[in-house]
């Protein structure tokens, strides 16, 4: 767009999702489900064994990550984006201080866009020691597998890492404060879920809050009093926190809210110069959407007219079965005005989810009476995959029946969508 | 929508912010000023172009702007109602993605377009057409003007028929609000010589859109320039609460004879639209009620009615009933040839009936003597439409 940019970055290119999120986490989970495989396929009368050696787990993944990462330099190189190592922080809603180790230099600019992410948050009683408490990034670096997990936290990034590391061999439990896993998303996501994790050996335990930890033992409260799990390590997964307390933002004349996050407008500007994408916005934490939010930014720094107001943001959980959403679940469409109808499938009915064994899923479609998708919640195997299609339908405006009507091959998981939007 | 600073003339190409004359957040008119900037000339006030709220301002006080540079961000206030409450998902106007960024591209509010795609989907043609023009319609087809009684009306098979569906809804809507509310009505008709002449005048100005231009839509427009007019007839009583909550946007529901009976699509910010804009959204609405294709938030937030049951054929007076929680409707009869008196001699003109119902609990006899003055004068001159 004819725009000089400087990318100031403090670490690794490619921030939280490529070194130390999605891509790692993703490939964690891959290595999980191919230790998982042969008990899986025993009962189609496989017989297989597979272990999983963590040195060269994590040399692979360190290999993928870090081609990735040079694939990234090389799309900045190419685009004449200059970057500059260090930390930055405003000091005018003009100028930003970059700091390096022992230097420091002012960039000016017309715009800046904030992009600085998030990092996990912690608890008091619980100060990650990177040891024996760990925090995501540390979870997805083990070397060995713990016999024994708690992890703390039954939002995605828990559950992703509790399921991974169960079937690399951990007994994991699951501690939640809420009243079921997955607080944020339609509750009939998080109790189909749990059904399937407590059937494969993870201990769910809601209600409850983590107190301390003694070195030997994590403590915790829930419904039936204090409890005290023996583990060998605990992983807090507790939320994130927008990276912005320490960027001189006020200097900007930007302001937060409570939770830290940075408000835009659908321009997503901030002020007249600052703009901000990503975690440090409302919204989910998710790369897909930072990734289309800084579109927009980008879009309007160059003076263009854009705005980000996507109909759906799909959100994706990589647990095993996985969990995916776009868009309004049956109560939201009621907020907003319109009397939805909704669907739901058991995958009972697929000969392809069967062939994957019993998953308990289902999908679950909310439309308007007029037949318009407002919604899909999935449970299922490759629910993630599934998911874009019904974004793109909700986007469209497609109706059940522009669902129903379109073809779908046999025998595939994506029928279900159909078979769901059929049904009266 | 944003407001970028405007060519100030003169070939100026920045101006400096001297001071802002709203707070961010604050609700305002359209033309009300918003800022005053400094060229080097003179300072200026710059008005808003559209009614809303200031949801952003940008520049301080001595700050420097070139022309194009976003001053402020206004939003309309029903968008802002939806939005404000912890981000409430809202149902929006169906388009693709690539529709709705060309609508951001052009600056065309969607909520404003008409609909030409599948089951009311709006194509990228419909946002261009918008931008090129404002609200040329697209040619839906118009509603017939007046219906001559419809064959099946009235009739039915000798048994008991249940009351089903919209029938069923009526009966007890319109039961409640003839039992709770006690209602006056004015009636009476002007000469609609100048109406008829200007409907026809605009036809042929307006030649490719001919058919949208009915009498149907100068109605609603002298309907809500007099509803502006008196604030509290466009209320909406919350009788329960003993509060009159009188409304900034004047949004008018259009009772609609269908084959399923009685549906009152709402025409949104009536008083706001110009009437080719206006022509188009009730042939739309009006088609869309007869052919089951409106949305429920089609039919929703009404703050007053018009019936016009003169388009059914026949009828010069009738005691229309009013939809809870508005407090007035207004009724129309049929243009025909009556009587009249001008200049103390009996000629024939043609004369348009009008009643004017309200709610005696909110409204009392001179509300509605005033209010029926204003709209009879602007019917009989609609000339004085453009006075705004
Ligand atoms: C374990 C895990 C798994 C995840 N899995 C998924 C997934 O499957 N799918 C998905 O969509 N999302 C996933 N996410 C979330 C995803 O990683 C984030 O939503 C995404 O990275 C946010 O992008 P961002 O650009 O806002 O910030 P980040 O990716 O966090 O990037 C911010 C960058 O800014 C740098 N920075 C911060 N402050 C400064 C400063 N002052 N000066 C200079 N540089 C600074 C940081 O070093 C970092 O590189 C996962 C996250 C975690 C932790």
């Amino acid at each position: 767009m004819g725009r000089s940019v400087v990318l100031v970055e403090r670490e690794h290119l490619g921030g939280v999702c490529l070194n130390a999120g999605c891509i790692p986490s993703k490939a964690l989970i891959q290595v999980a489900n191919a230790v998982a495989f042969p008990e899986a396929a025993a009962a189609w009368g496989v017989e297989a064994d597979a272990r999983a050696d963590m040195e060269r787990v994590q040399a692979w993944m360190s290999s993928v990550v870090g081609r990735l990462r040079a694939d990234v330099e090389g799309l900045v190189r190419r685009a004449g984006v200059s970057v500059v190592r260090g930390t930055a922080r405003f000091s005018t809603a003009r100028r930003v201080v970059v700091a390096t180790a022992g230097s420091s230099q002012h960039i000016e600019f017309d715009h800046a866009v904030v992009a600085t992410g998030s990092r996990p948050m912690t608890l008091r009683s619980l100060a990650v020691d990177h040891v024996r408490i760990l925090d995501s990034t540390d979870a997805l670096a083990l070397r060995t597998i713990p016999r024994c997990v708690a992890v703390i936290g039954g939002g995605y990034i828990g559950l992703e890492l509790g399921c991974a590391l169960q079937k690399l061999g951990s007994a994991v439990t699951v501690v939640e404060i809420a009243g079921r896993l997955l607080p944020a998303m339609h509750p009939a996501l998080g109790g189909a879920l749990q059904q399937r994790l407590s059937a494969r050996g993870i201990d769910v335990l809601l209600e409850t809050a983590a107190l301390d930890d003694d070195g030997t033992a994590l403590c915790v409260r829930g419904p039936a009093g204090e409890r005290r799990l023996a583990v060998d390590a605990v992983i807090v997964a507790v939320g994130r926190r927008p990276n912005t307390d320490d960027l001189g933002l006020d200097r900007a004349g930007v302001a937060c809210d409570a939770a830290g996050r940075i408000a835009v407008d659908p321009s997503r500007r901030a002020t007249r110069t600052v703009l901000a994408v990503g975690d440090v916005t409302d919204g989910p934490g998710l790369a897909h959407k930072a990734t289309a939010e800084a579109e927009v930014a980008a879009a309007t720094a160059a003076g263009r007219r854009a705005e980000f107001a996507p109909a759906c943001i799909p959100e994706v959980v990589f647990t095993d079965p996985e969990v995916a959403s776009a868009g309004l679940t049956p109560d939201q469409a009621r907020e907003a005005g319109a009397e939805a109808v909704t669907r739901r499938l058991p995958l009972t009915a697929s000969a392809r989810a069967l062939l994957h064994g019993d998953g308990g899923g289902f999908v679950e479609l909310v439309a308007e009476p007029g037949g318009a998708l407002l919604g899909a919640h999935i449970v299922g195997p490759d629910a993630a995959e599934l998911i874009a299609e019904a974004a793109l339908a909700i986007e469209l405006g497609a109706t059940l029946d522009d669902l129903a009507l379109t073809i779908h091959p046999h025998p595939t998981l994506s029928e279900s969508l159909a078979l769901a939007a059929a049904m009266s | 929508m944003e407001f970028r600073l405007p060519d100030l003339g003169e070939g100026l190409e920045e101006a400096e912010v001297v001071e802002w004359l709203v707070a961010e957040g604050a609700v305002v008119e359209r033309d009300q000023p918003l800022v005053a900037v400094s060229t080097d000339k003179a300072v200026v006030e710059l008005p808003s172009p559209m009614a809303g709220r200031v949801s952003r301002r940008f520049g301080s006080a001595g700050e420097r702007l070139r022309v194009g540079d976003v001053v402020a961000v206004i939003e309309e206030l029903a968008a802002v109602g939806a939005a404000a409450p912890a981000q409430r998902p809202a149902l929006r106007p169906r388009a693709a993605p690539s529709v709705r960024r060309l609508a951001v591209e052009l600056g065309v509010d969607l909520q404003a377009v008409v609909a030409t795609g599948p089951q009311g989907r709006i194509l990228a043609d419909d946002v261009r057409r918008m931008a090129n023009g404002g609200a040329a319609p697209p040619p839906v087809s118009a509603p017939a003007r007046t219906r001559p009684a419809a064959a099946g009306v009235g009739q039915a098979p000798p048994g008991r028929h249940p009351l089903t569906g919209i029938r069923r809804r009526t009966a007890e809507v319109v039961a409640s609000a003839w039992s709770s509310i006690p209602h006056i009505a004015n009636m009476d008709e002007v000469d609609a010589t100048a109406l008829l002449d200007a409907r026809t005048r605009l036809q042929r100005a307006a030649a490719e859109h001919a058919e949208l231009i009915g009498v149907m839509p100068l109605l609603v427009m002298a309907v809500a320039h007099t509803l502006r007019r008196f604030p509290l007839v466009n209320a909406h009583l919350d009788a329960a609460a003993g509060e009159v909550e009188v409304h900034a946007g004047v949004h008018i529901g259009l009772a609609v004879a269908s084959a399923d009976g009685l549906v009152v699509p709402v025409v949104r910010d009536a008083e706001r639209r110009g009437l080719l804009d206006l022509a188009a959204e009730v042939a739309r609405l009006v088609t869309a009620a007869r052919s089951r294709g409106l949305r429920r938030a089609e039919l929703e937030g009404a703050t007053c009615t018009v019936t016009n049951y003169g388009s059914l054929g026949a009828g010069r007076f009738s005691i229309p009933i009013i939809r809870p929680p508005e407090v007035a409707i207004i009724g129309f009869g049929s243009i025909a040839p009556r009587p009249l008196v001008v200049d103390g001699q009996v000629v024939a003109r043609p004369t348009l009936p009008y009643a004017v119902t309200v709610d005696h609990r909110v409204l009392d006899g001179d509300v509605v003597c005033a209010f029926s003055a204003v709209l009879a004068a602007t019917l009989a001159d609609p000339l004085s439409l453009l006075l705004g």
